[in-house]
């Protein structure tokens, strides 16, 4: 693998990073790509390149990795518990594909982070949770190294699935629902042990950065979002998956893979939990900053749709907004009650029904269920709602005298 | 001294003991579930307890039916982000 | 000394069940968690603890003068094996069962800030099963049982309960319950 610095930093990959060794590759095409994985002397200097990387989780929270990993050190110093390290590729978000592609066809860098991870951090278990269809995969690739100390677990496909506490939840043997946070998983997680939980890609990136450096890392993506990230397009009811510069520009990522600027009505960044944006001049990011030029908006778990104008933003925001109220963990009730009452206003606004309240009311309700449950889902459902009553004024308005801008169906 | 009361929303089950307790920091909503009032919400979904509420905080974490309630006493300056 | 102790005997356990069925009221009102004008949420939540509490008193000192009567032929081996005794067998075995009971759903409530919510929730339901079983109890051993004042109060009392039961089956039983079930329509996947 060469270390070529790219003639552009930013939009797909010039060279692909973490699909290097192919698609489906197997643990000949792994090593013939990547080399063997660096021997325990250069443990101490793996932890430092992963701290001067400013790698960021991937899994939605983009969280600086280096200092999850250095808590949970810090935990099992102190309470002197071994811990316990879990990859996640749970991906209950519908939209994102990146964690299934890459468990099928890299499983071994995942591998090699996770094995690396637990290495390191001198950890009593370690394991992989992910849909049970990955698993033949996996337990062919953990066959193919000859691997035992990776623990498989199967994961249900509900949104909620893949939330950090209902993977912890599910593993003790409970219901794959989030649980009321106590305290931080580095202090005490899994069977009260510290536990490091990482999404797969972050785990596929430390492998990565362990053999090739944080200044290799760095040479893609920007100094605010470094290295590189998975990103699921859809459009049109068809999805792909491309690896992408950090901060890259949405614009030229979509130019990039042939679609028309002048098709694109909106994109939905940051899948469901995501915002809206009309204007695609905009850079997927790490975290949101509104305030530089041009702004960045948060890629979540690495997901944008493309909205198309022959569809109506309401309509695809209604249908979204009613999967996540269905979605609800059902536990706590601000979000049980208020994310349904949410869901059928919003409805009603995007069946134009004849309303003057209805944003008001949704922006109420919006503030009503946030930051009132157990988990963050009532607070990014309430955003994605909020997000496309700023973004499609123009819609809210037509819907409130009965008329739509973007279809010709008829008013229910 | 500051107080920070965190509701347990898996227990909660709206009763509505800490609204009669503590009627000055929380409200109550559609569903009878306690709600902060304006200000006394912090970001990370606790409810600030001011030094008059707090026996009134004390006694409503120890007679909440479903225990959903716990109190963090202590200058929060110093125990820095949660 | 034993017709003292006798009295004593029968008198704390009437009143024991008494307020087992106070509390066992109090306990229907608060789970609605609605207000009853003067006796708040609290209040309730206070009331149902001290009759709770005040029951198990009564019942200890019930158990003590029956130790002490030696007219009763209850021994110590009784209070915790059940169905042991030498005098109406049957009916004083529910009372040890009641007796057991009572200790163990007392015992979770004082510990429940430290129990887990499944294990003090599966316990304290077994307190529906303490009335009926001192109820049983009170009938089958008791020497006021036959007397009309006795009786009386058996019934007035259960019916108390039966309509605060019915009342607990009801749909609008909850405070709020009308307007959850309006917001949740919409859940159902």
């Amino acid at each position: 693998m060469t270390t070529t610095i790219p003639t552009m930093h930013s939009g797909v990959l010039e060279e692909p990073r973490l699909l290097a060794a192919g698609p489906d590759a197997r643990w000949t095409e792994h090593l013939e790509c990547f080399g063997p994985l660096p021997p325990t002397t250069s443990d101490q200097q793996i932890l430092a390149e992963w701290d001067a990387s400013g790698l960021a989780g991937r899994g939605g929270g983009a969280f600086p990795t280096a200092r999850k990993i250095a808590a949970v050190q810090r935990s099992a110093a102190r309470t002197r518990r071994a811990p316990v390290v879990i990859g996640n590729g749970s991906e209950g978000e519908p939209l994102s594909c990146k964690d299934q592609l890459l468990l099928v066809h890299a499983p071994h860098l995942v591998l090699d982070g996770l094995l690396l991870t637990s290495r390191i951090l001198g950890a009593s278990h370690s394991w992989l949770a992910a849909k049970s269809g990955v698993h033949p995969r996996l337990l062919e690739a953990l066959a193919e190294r000859g691997e035992n100390s990776v623990a498989l677990h199967a994961t249900d496909s509900h949104f909620l699935a893949g939330q950090a506490t209902a993977v912890m939840s599910s593993l003790e043997g409970g219901p794959s629902l989030p649980r009321h946070p106590a305290g931080h998983l580095s202090d005490a997680g899994l069977a009260g042990a510290p536990t490091l939980l990482v999404n797969v890609e972050t785990l596929a990136h430390l492998a990565l950065i362990a053999r090739y450096s944080a200044a290799w890392f760095q040479t893609a993506g920007t100094a605010a979002d470094p290295g590189s990230r998975l990103l699921t397009i859809h459009d049109q009811g068809r999805y792909q998956v491309h690896e992408v510069h950090g901060s890259s520009d949405l614009s030229l990522v979509l130019e990039q893979l042939q679609i028309s600027a002048a098709n694109i009505q909106a994109v939905l960044v940051g899948g469901y939990h995501g915002q809206w944006t009309k204007d695609p001049r905009i850079q997927l990011a790490a975290t949101n900053d509104v305030h530089r030029r041009p702004v960045a908006l948060a890629a979540g778990a690495g997901v944008i749709e493309v909205l198309r104008h022959d569809a109506c933003p309401l309509e695809r925001t209604s249908q979204i907004i009613d999967y996540l109220a269905r979605s609800s963990a059902r536990q706590c009730g601000p979000c049980l009650h208020g994310l349904p009452t949410l869901a059928r206003d919003f409805q009603a606004l995007a069946q134009r029904r004849a309303n003057a309240q209805l944003p008001e009311q949704i922006r109420r309700l919006g503030a009503l269920v946030t930051g009132r449950g157990s988990c963050h889902h009532p607070d990014a459902s309430a955003r994605l709602a909020i997000s496309a009553l700023q973004v499609f004024g123009d819609e809210v308005a037509a819907h409130r005298s009965g008329t739509c801008l973007h279809t010709t169906q008829e008013q229910r | 001294m500051s107080a920070e009361l965190n509701i347990n929303w898996t227990r909660c089950q709206g009763r509505g003991l800490c609204l009669e307790l503590m009627a000055d920091s929380l409200d109550s909503e559609p569903w009878g579930y306690p709600l902060p009032r304006e200000g006394q919400g912090t970001d990370h979904g606790k409810v600030r307890v001011q030094a008059d509420q707090l026996e009134a905080a004390r006694e409503a974490v120890k007679m909440c039916p479903l225990s959903a309630l716990s109190l963090q006493e202590g200058d929060s300056a110093l125990d820095g982000q949660r | 000394m034993d017709e003292l102790f006798w009295s004593i005997a029968r008198t704390s356990g009437i009143i024991s069940l008494c307020l087992l069925t106070g509390s066992l009221l109090l306990g229907i009102m608060a789970r609605s968690g609605r207000s009853f004008g003067a006796l708040s949420r609290y209040t309730q939540g206070l009331l149902h603890r001290s009759f709770s509490l005040l029951s198990l008193l009564f019942v200890a000192l019930h158990v003590i003068a029956l130790l002490a009567d030696s007219y009763a032929r209850v021994h110590l081996i009784d209070l915790l094996i059940p169905f042991f005794g030498e005098y109406r067998t049957f009916w004083q075995g529910l009372g040890t069962v009641g007796l057991l009971l009572m200790l163990a759903v007392s015992l979770t409530g004082l510990l429940r800030q430290r129990l887990s919510q499944p294990m003090f929730r599966g316990i304290h339901l077994a307190s529906y099963l303490l009335r009926p079983i001192a109820v049983a109890h009170g009938l089958g051993n008791g020497s006021d049982a036959g007397a009309v004042w006795y009786r009386v109060i058996t019934v007035v009392s259960l019916a108390l309960v039966a309509t605060a039961g019915i009342w607990r089956l009801t749909a609008n039983y909850a405070d709020h319950a009308s307007a959850r079930r309006l917001a949740r329509e919409g859940a159902k996947p």
